[in-house]
């Protein structure tokens, strides 16, 4: 009894004829781009569209900073110490958002110090997400000795208390911008290795991972390329998270004077300086405050939005 | 004609640790099996889960190497191969497996998914890597516009077609199917069988096909191994074991397999499988065979000739 | 009497631009102490249907039906209290994968006492022994020491077992079994298959039982309803749907199956009256080029590009210019229901294709 209708679709060419590769567009066809797929997720996100908007402002601050800060962020007028914001009485538009306890601009001083605190939060989360991806998928594919040794030691760093953690490595390694950065990178680490490690262990168990050693895959590969897309998601998420935990934490270190040193601005050490001021003038401390606070949101928002547009069971 | 591949006592045991201070146990996952499979043949292995079909698979596939025995691919030794030989008889065997959503990559092309095999194996450039993906694609009844495409834009069936158009890809001999129609719908199950059937013809490929669906086993295999924990019970020509099985075993699997008035709750049997950790003493389907007697319980019967196939059983005269 | 009363029940779900019609205007009416079988691929509404029944669509799903009655009580007038009583305890469903459908986190013997205690009201003690006496009944050796197990501790067959005695527990009128072997073995399907069996049949208890595989409703269910993107096709008892086939889908699905085993040897009892129904006694893989399985071109529509004349007209071999305007209506048939406009047995059905423009051009088989 057969009734076999079709089995292959009529556009089959003859077998053995040899075929040109399809054109580029051809391979498009009824397949939005990754990219273009991504962002349109994203743009349906408005907490996310507004973090970036927040972002990209604080990038282009900081990136013309020179062009559009009134005043030097670290020379001192004599003249004008804890001057008041232009809307109190005493204020003046000279110095629009006043000035700290040695008569700094405290807006030229914000700008200037988005530099440093972008710098700190963007470079630490690089860092540590690239050296705990590595350590990640190495757990995940050495699976014994190899694995127990690295997640034992991500356990005891976590066990710590991070700023206690952080404060011992800088007073190791000496304060100065550099050092708590890579206090900070180390302090994070263990969550991105967790995190690969946790997606390693359920990304092998696909049949795609045993299809691709099948086919003479080695492990470099099967680990960058078959097993590593596959668990970007969840680290671009942490990633974004991340940068604002990297600026508190950096912050925190400015705050015990083990971070940025003076005169340089930074957003923690700022908060630093200002804190005898508190009652006398509130503007040293509000306006650090509120910039890394903005900073932090932005960077929340977008990890949001990322989360969601990255995660295929509410894409599709 | 010399077989393709010949394996003799394939044996794999996994040690296992049942708890902290306990003595490790030792899992004995595929027992001492034995066939020899020619190009252009399928061999079936039907079991239940559990039942090592799919540890066999792996080392068939060279993804783990057995504990104990030997397998030749093409008179190769392909346990400890010769220097040089490793890389072509990987090629040599490729593998479907049974879930069509997990078994490719979610984040690459169709296209970058069967190239993969190319770019790995061969130094052919670019364009010709496409034009032979193109050229699978049609032999597995796929249109060139699903080239671009992600996976996640097909359909069950279509999937599966794209898992065996990468596992031709490379030309194998030999193609380990472990489940391949399983997860699909009936009149998709038809439309991918007739193609495992089609490219066999087409290509003398030889199959290891695993299934538990006697339905459809009966339908594609030349040859049969019916396996139960780690052991082959009874193992021989299609039409023997089929018509007329001498195991018990097989006679419970085509008791239990539903049919209009085809089955009857006689021949059923009870209880479940035991655990593979602590197999029975005697032999391994003692405890829920129907005919089993003292002997049984006390001594594991070894595989004998009978009637044109392998029987594992100390009274399988009596089916005759 | 009947006891279960569905007419034109459909589940709807809206999306931003169009509503799509995952059930549409299925009627069933299962009588006291009858066995149903509910037969279609996936994606044919058959679980939504029943899922509609018990009052559990899930969300964005909206249920119509112009009577939903189970023993004359109308379901969409219960409170929503009332519902779920009934459900627990006059209707009781079970579900394909038994691993996930039991909770983890608590032995088998706790989850069984309190479903009792819940519906029953009775004492812990009492529920207890009641609910040995259920694990007893559903073939689950050494039931007493198996009350203090965890679901991960029992094989799947077991833990289907647990969930048939969870569903019976409180003696329901109707038991819905969605799929409930597909993820067993196929010695332990059997097992689960007779158990249900005999449930049925010593309780007077009413059976659904919902699947994929044709060959399982043989077996257990004496009407069989096929369903196709949310339609019912074809409705009949289930020797006469098996012998012959009404609906050109039936027929597909049927002949898609690689064909049965030739008889057994004698010392299997040899089924009465079973013998080769329904499918071509095909030759298997020896009979040279009729090795071929019959299949279905194309795939099922989706929920939101179904065709407009006949649904199953695009893969039809027998569809003509008609089917493709006209979708047909679901009518009387031969003892049952069909929705076709050429049923398989219509005397005159090659004429009337012809008349109406036959597409398909291909030769009956």
């Amino acid at each position: 009894m057969t009734a076999e209708y079709l089995e292959a679709p009529p556009t089959a060419p003859p077998a053995g004829a040899p075929l040109p590769p399809p054109r580029a567009e051809e391979g498009r066809v009824g397949a939005p781009h990754a990219v273009q797929e991504f962002w349109a997720a994203l743009r349906a996100n408005h907490g996310a569209v507004a973090g970036i908007a927040v972002i990209a402002t604080i990038v282009l601050l900081a990136a013309l900073a020179e062009i559009i800060a009134p005043h030097s962020p670290v020379l001192n007028d004599n003249a004008a110490f804890l001057k008041p914001p232009f809307w109190q009485d005493g204020g003046s538009f000279t110095y629009l958002l006043g000035t700290d306890a040695i008569g700094r601009d405290m807006l030229s001083r914000l700008i200037f110090g988005a530099r440093l605190s972008l710098l700190i939060g963007i470079a630490v989360v690089a860092l540590s997400v690239m050296v705990g991806t590595v350590l990640g998928l190495v757990a995940g594919f050495f699976r014994g000795v190899v694995e127990i040794g690295i997640m034992r030691l991500m356990d005891i760093l976590l066990t710590l208390p991070s700023l206690l953690l952080a404060i011992v490595i800088v007073a190791i390694l000496g304060p100065g911008v550099m050092n708590a950065l890579l206090a900070v990178a180390v302090v994070v680490l263990p969550h991105y290795v967790r995190i690969t490690h946790a997606a390693v262990i359920t990304e092998t168990a696909k049949d795609y991972v045993t299809a691709a050693r099948v086919s003479g895959a080695g492990t470099p590969r099967l680990m960058f390329r078959e097993v590593l897309p596959n668990c970007m998601a969840p680290l671009i998420v942490q990633a974004t998270l991340g940068v604002s935990t990297a600026i508190l934490d950096a912050a925190s270190l400015g705050f015990l004077g083990l971070g940025a040193q003076p005169p340089l601005p930074e957003w923690g050490t700022m908060l630093a300086d200002a804190r005898e001021f508190v009652s006398r003038a509130w503007w040293v401390v509000t306006f650090p405050g509120i910039m890394i606070l903005v900073t932090v949101l932005a960077f929340n928002l977008l990890g949001d939005g990322l989360r969601d547009a990255l995660d295929p069971k509410l894409n599709r | 004609m010399t077989a393709l591949v010949v394996a003799c006592g394939l044996e794999r045991t996994y040690e296992v640790r049942r708890g902290l201070f306990k003595e490790r146990g030792r899992l004995r996952a595929v027992g001492g099996i034995s066939f020899a499979l020619a190009a252009g043949q399928t061999l079936a292995v039907v079991g239940e889960s559990g039942c090592g079909k799919s540890t066999l698979a792996r080392l068939i596939t060279l993804i783990e190497k057995p504990t104990a025995g030997t397998l030749a691919l093409d008179s190769v030794d392909a346990v400890n191969p010769p220097a040089g030989e490793k890389r072509r008889l990987r090629r040599a065997v490729q593998l479907v497996s049974q879930d069509p959503y997990g078994s490719l990559n979610p984040r690459k092309k169709i296209g970058t998914i069967l190239e993969e095999p190319l770019a790995i194996n061969t130094k052919l450039p670019k364009r010709a890597r496409a034009g032979q993906a193109i050229e699978m694609m049609a032999k597995v009844g796929l249109g060139r516009e699903h080239y671009g495409r992600y996976p996640h834009m097909f359909s069950g069936g279509q999937r599966q077609r794209i898992a065996i158009a990468r596992a031709l890809i490379l030309r194998p001999k030999l193609v380990v199917a472990d489940e391949p129609v399983s997860a699909l719908d009936v009149s998709v199950q038809a439309q991918v069988l007739n193609l495992f059937m089609d490219l066999q013809q087409d290509l003398g490929l030889a199959y290891l096909f695993i299934s538990h669906d006697l339905a459809v086993v009966r339908h594609i295999a030349h040859d049969v191994l019916v396996m139960y924990l780690g052991l082959a019970m009874e193992q021989g020509p299609k039409e023997k074991i089929l018509r007329r099985p001498l195991h018990p075993y097989t006679r419970a699997l085509l008791a239990s397999t539903p049919g209009l008035g085809r089955r009857s709750s006689h021949g059923v049997p009870k209880g479940e499988l035991p655990s593979p950790l602590d197999p029975p003493k005697g032999c391994v389907f003692s405890t829920r065979c129907p005919h089993v007697g003292e002997r049984c319980r006390e001594e594991r019967p070894g595989a004998r000739l009978i009637d044109g196939r392998e029987v594992a059983c100390h009274f399988a005269e009596q089916f005759l | 009497m009947a006891l279960l009363e569905i007419e034109d029940l459909s589940v709807t779900f809206p999306s931003r631009t169009t509503t799509g019609r995952a059930v549409d205007r299925v009627s069933i009416v299962v009588a006291e102490g009858e066995s149903l079988g509910v037969v279609g691929e996936s994606g044919s509404g058959k679980s939504l249907t029943m899922l509609a029944v018990m009052g559990l669509v899930p969300y964005p799903g909206q249920v119509t039906a112009n009577r939903l009655k189970f023993k004359d009580r109308d379901l969409f007038r219960l409170s929503g209290r009332e519902r779920r009583q009934l459900a627990g305890k006059s209707m009781a469903m079970i579900f394909q994968d038994p691993m996930t459908s039991l909770n983890p986190c608590f032995t088998v013997g706790f989850q069984l006492v309190e479903t009792l205690r819940i519906h029953e009201k009775i004492g812990r003690k009492a529920a207890r022994q009641r609910a040995i006496a259920l694990l007893e009944q559903v073939g689950i050796p050494a039931a007493e020491s198996r009350m203090r197990a965890f679901p991960h501790q029992l094989s799947g067959g077991m833990n289907q077992r647990v969930m048939i005695a969870m569903a019976i527990a409180c003696q329901p009128d109707l038991l819905i079994a969605d799929e409930p072997t597909t993820a067993l073995d196929v010695t332990v399907q059997a097992q689960i298959l007779d158990l249900l069996r005999s449930l049925q049949h010593d309780r007077g208890m009413a059976l659904i039982l919902v699947t994929h595989n044709m060959d399982v409703v043989a077996d257990t269910a004496r009407r069989v309803v096929v369903m196709y993107a949310g339609q019912i096709v074809e409705e009949r008892d289930t020797a006469g749907l098996f012998a012959a086939p009404q609906h050109p889908y039936t027929a597909a699905l049927l002949a898609a199956r690689p064909p049965p085993y030739p008889p057994l040897s004698p010392t299997l009892p040899s089924p009465a009256g079973g013998e080769g129904l329904g499918r071509g006694q095909g030759k298997g893989r020896d009979g040279a080029e009729s090795g071929r399985l019959a299949t279905i071109p194309g795939v099922p529509p989706g929920l939101h590009d179904r065709p407009r004349g006949c649904l199953f007209g695009p893969r039809c071999a027998y569809a003509t210019e008609r089917s493709c305007t006209i979708q047909p209506e679901i009518r009387p048939w031969m003892g049952g229901r069909i929705r076709c406009h050429y049923p398989l047995g219509d005397p005159d059905r090659n004429a009337r294709m012809a008349a109406d423009g036959l597409l398909g051009a291909k030769p009956v088989p």
